[in-house]
């Protein structure tokens, strides 16, 4: 994995809020070649990892394109920074946002930003990465090949510039992964950069549904803290329950990736 | 030598000296050493000695004394002779005249910048291309092994 020197960091002199400290950072984003795949779901599982470990995070919601229901700020309204990448500097944002009391940055990219990242990192990787800031990227990788596509077409730009946490998300019941586990490029790509691969359940229509729609999230049905009767079915908030925990537990394999 | 050759060279009449400031070379190279600019050092000839000459001719006396001295010291030396060009090419480096005066009058200067202008042509060109871990071709469908083994 890349390591900036500290000589090299010392002589750069970047913005204020990125300025090396005894806090390190790291930027968490996903991969968004593929619409649908999950990935502002498993976001929101890791938004409520952070929030029950009391660790302050900064949420970006960089998904222009998505709007309404479905999107980041639909379910963290207030807590979420919408930012349009789509500009000049549209990603300058992750340095803007960096700061002593949110040391990590929490970012649901969008399924069309993949040339506007690769081109951010290839111009300013090396002097971000320079002050002590690191990143992690996120794949979510369904039974569907293009989501696995997606995930290497990403990993081939930005190279060893990130570490890389897998999330496999069984969309059916018994999900057939094969196009991720079994091919040939996706092999090749493991055995790069050694990606931790983490497991994400299938989740009942009857929950995952109405949760979506409200912009609900599974702890906010576990605490009972809504008032959608759909979603205070005993039994739902049971199974919301589980399926958060576990997804905890899976979570806590890639810690190494996610804390600063 | 010879004493016949000796006797000639001692019965030659002494020769013109190339330049005025010759017999001030002495004076010149020492206040040059005392980071003198050429514009007081001609102030200098003007006021004490009474000879009037101009800045560039100063100069140009200076730079002469420094070519003969490292021809003199090492014939290695004679190669690290900062040009008029190079001495233009340089000026953007100093804020005024007058302090690259300074910097590049004495041979040890000269010497040093022509060491780093070497250094520098002789570096190659830094690429930042690094070596791909890990390549895709995207137009190339995604092939699984086990169903390769199972056919082999």
């Amino acid at each position: 994995m890349h390591q900036p020197s500290a000589a090299k960091a010392s002589a750069l002199n970047v913005v204020d809020s990125t300025k090396r400290t005894d806090i390190s950072k790291r930027i968490i984003f996903t991969m968004g070649g593929k619409g649908g795949v999950g990935k502002t779901s498993f976001v929101l599982a890791l938004a409520e990892w952070y929030q029950d470990h009391q660790i302050p995070i900064k949420l970006l919601d960089l998904d222009t394109e998505n709007k309404a229901r479905g999107s980041l700020k639909h379910y963290y309204d207030g807590a979420v920074t919408k930012v349009n990448i789509h500009t000049a500097a549209g990603l300058d944002a992750f340095i803007d946002h960096l700061s002593e009391d949110s040391p990590i940055i929490l970012a649901d990219m969008g399924a069309s930003s993949g040339q506007v990242t690769h081109e951010w990192f290839d111009s300013m990787f090396e002097d971000v990465a320079a002050t002590g800031v690191e990143f992690t990227a996120i794949g979510i990788v369904t039974p569907d090949p293009a989501s696995v596509e997606s995930v290497l077409n990403w990993a081939a730009r930005l190279q060893d510039r990130v570490s890389y946490v897998m999330v496999e998300n069984a969309t059916t019941h018994q999900p057939d992964f094969s196009y991720w586990r079994d091919s040939k490029q996706a092999d090749q790509f493991r055995s790069a950069f050694q990606p931790i691969v983490l497991s994400m359940e299938f989740r009942l229509p009857d929950l995952e549904n109405p949760a979506r729609q409200h912009g609900i999230t599974l702890g906010q049905v576990v605490e009972r803290r809504i008032n959608i009767p759909e979603l205070q079915r005993a039994s739902l908030v049971i199974r919301a329950q589980s399926y958060r925990r576990r997804l905890f537990e899976e979570i806590e394999k890639a810690k190494c990736l996610l804390l600063p | 030598m010879d004493p016949k050759f000796q006797a000639i060279l001692n019965d030659l009449p002494a020769k013109e000296p190339r330049s005025r400031l010759d017999p001030y070379r002495e004076l010149i190279l020492e206040m040059r050493k005392r980071g003198r600019s050429y514009r007081e050092i001609t102030h200098v000839l003007k006021e004490s000695c009474g000879l009037t000459v101009g800045t560039s001719t100063v100069n140009d006396f200076v730079l002469a004394c420094s070519k003969s001295t490292m021809k003199r010291t090492s014939p290695a030396a004679a190669e690290l002779v900062v040009t008029e060009k190079d001495k233009k090419r340089l000026i953007g480096t100093y804020k005024t005249q007058k302090d690259l005066e300074g910097v590049i009058s004495t041979p040890k200067a000269l010497e040093g910048i022509t060491r780093k202008i070497k250094k520098v042509k002789d570096q190659p060109p830094q690429t930042r291309k690094k070596k791909l871990l890990f390549e895709y071709n995207p137009d190339e469908p995604l092939r699984l092994q086990r169903n390769q083994k199972t056919r082999e």
